[in-house]
């Protein structure tokens, strides 16, 4: 496993590399600074499997380093951790939306960072399993027009969508989120009614790209506020906001339907794809129930939210 | 001796390795941020000499724990937090705070550089 340390500070880079040799790590490269780490980056034989980034770094801070990495294809999906002394969350939402996986908090615990690591490690290999298929159905789809498939339940990764960031990153996002981060956030769940029968009668790729232009849709519609979006299968996005006073109701849902009917998603026969959305119930957790867990948040909405309503009908009628 | 604790044993050894070279760099920083203090008291409003204090607070604040100063990591996260907000809101006051800090982040660097207890860490 080929680990990228980055940090402007010489201690910092020594006790991460010691704590990284403890569990196990030994393929480690250090770098002190953003620009150092994109000379590592654009000069080594073999591409990084993870990338520990400190925030607060002078020059190019870890939060653009990460997004610069994001843009690279090599490593659009590589796990990136970041290192924060910081506890605001306007950071730690920044480093979400660039692209982080996760968060470490300075001062480390070298225990707690080594089993980072390792989960880092697992999905680190899952990636490259998902950058093969990928390729693999980007070439299916040169050779016969056809996509890859994916499961109407899977929740794939919808890349290029600013502030839409991984299922598994939200996860992160939100077990790591202090109690008082958590009770000061709203969160929604938005579902294409009847998105089990879209799926199955169209092109995979066809697919993607409704959920990718709705997830944009969605940003769009939530665009003054500090927010995150990912995407959990069956057509359903869920939105974490950040702050109270965001009123979150009909006109939300109607902005992002307007943004949705102004540039609907184009299906690869050239025709024109409407998406209507049905919004859950906002939920706001009160003192005793702060939301740190996705699934937490999808609860309520599996009872809310039928599978299909006549617009799925409609649309089923079209494909 | 399993695995685990051969790992451990390692990472203590690097431990104290590195906490050694802090400790013997600590008498350093403490000259550096009385130079920054002297020119904030002259000069309240150097911005200049605030960030310098801040990042150096700021990078304290980061490995203190780890190597097991546990007070200085206090000092320097309180240091660090009161010199943003003197930077942010630049009164009197918040530069006074700053001040009181850093100048008690100084005195445990210098104690760290005078004495530093290593046994914890076998070194």
């Amino acid at each position: 496993m080929k680990i990228l340390i980055v940090d402007d500070d010489d201690f910092a880079l020594e006790l991460l590399g010691s704590a990284l040799s403890g569990a196990g790590y030994t393929d480690v490269t250090a770098a002190s600074s953003g620009e150092e780490a994109l000379g590592a980056v654009a000069h080594t034989d073999t591409p990084f499997d993870i990338f520990l980034l400190d925030i607060q770094m002078p020059g190019m801070d870890g939060i653009e380093l990460c997004a610069r990495l994001r843009k690279m294809a090599q490593y659009a999906s590589t796990p990136i951790i970041m290192i924060t002394a910081m506890q605001e969350r306007r950071f730690i939402d920044q480093a979400f939306a660039a692209g982080a996986m996760d968060y470490v908090n300075k001062p480390f615990d070298p225990i707690e960072l080594g089993v980072r690591i390792s989960l880092a490690a697992r999905l680190s290999n899952q990636a490259k399993k998902v950058d093969a298929y990928a390729t693999e159905a980007a070439s299916l789809k040169a050779r016969t027009g056809m996509g890859a498939a994916f499961g109407v339940d899977e929740p794939i990764a919808l890349r290029d969508v600013p502030r839409v960031i991984s299922m598994t990153a939200m996860e992160n996002y939100l077990l790591r989120l202090t109690y008082w981060m958590a009770i000061k956030s709203q969160s929604v769940v938005f579902s294409i009614p009847g998105f089990r029968e879209i799926h199955a009668r169209i092109d995979p790729s066809d697919a993607y790209d409704i959920l990718s232009d709705t997830a944009a849709a969605i940003t769009v519609g939530f665009k003054h506020t500090d927010h995150l979006v990912t995407y959990v299968g069956n057509g359903q996005f869920v939105v974490v906001v950040s702050g109270k006073n965001t009123v979150i109701g009909p006109e939300t849902l109607w902005s992002i339907e307007a943004n949705l009917e102004q540039d609907p998603p184009l299906l690869s026969s050239g025709e024109e794809c409407p998406i209507r959305l049905v919004m859950g119930e906002v939920f706001s957790p009160g003192i005793w129930s702060a939301p740190n867990r996705l699934n937490l948040l999808l609860r309520p909405l599996d009872a809310d939210l039928s599978p299909a309503g006549s617009g799925a009908e409609e649309r089923a009628r079209i494909w | 001796m399993n695995d685990l604790s051969k790992n451990q044993s390692a990472f203590d050894l690097s431990i104290a390795a590195v906490r050694k070279k802090f400790a013997d760099r600590a008498y350093e920083q403490s000259q550096q941020l009385d130079a920054l203090l002297d020119r904030i008291e002259t000069q309240p409003d150097d911005q200049h000499a605030l960030q310098s204090v801040l990042q150096i607070a700021h990078r304290i604040a980061g490995v203190a724990d780890t190597l097991g100063f546990g007070r200085l990591g206090e000092l320097a996260r309180n240091a660090e937090n009161l010199t943003r907000t003197a930077i942010e809101v630049n009164t009197r006051d918040a530069i006074g705070a700053t001040i009181q800090v850093t100048d008690a982040l100084i005195e445990e660097l210098d104690q760290i550089g005078q004495d530093t207890p290593l046994d914890e860490f076998g070194g």
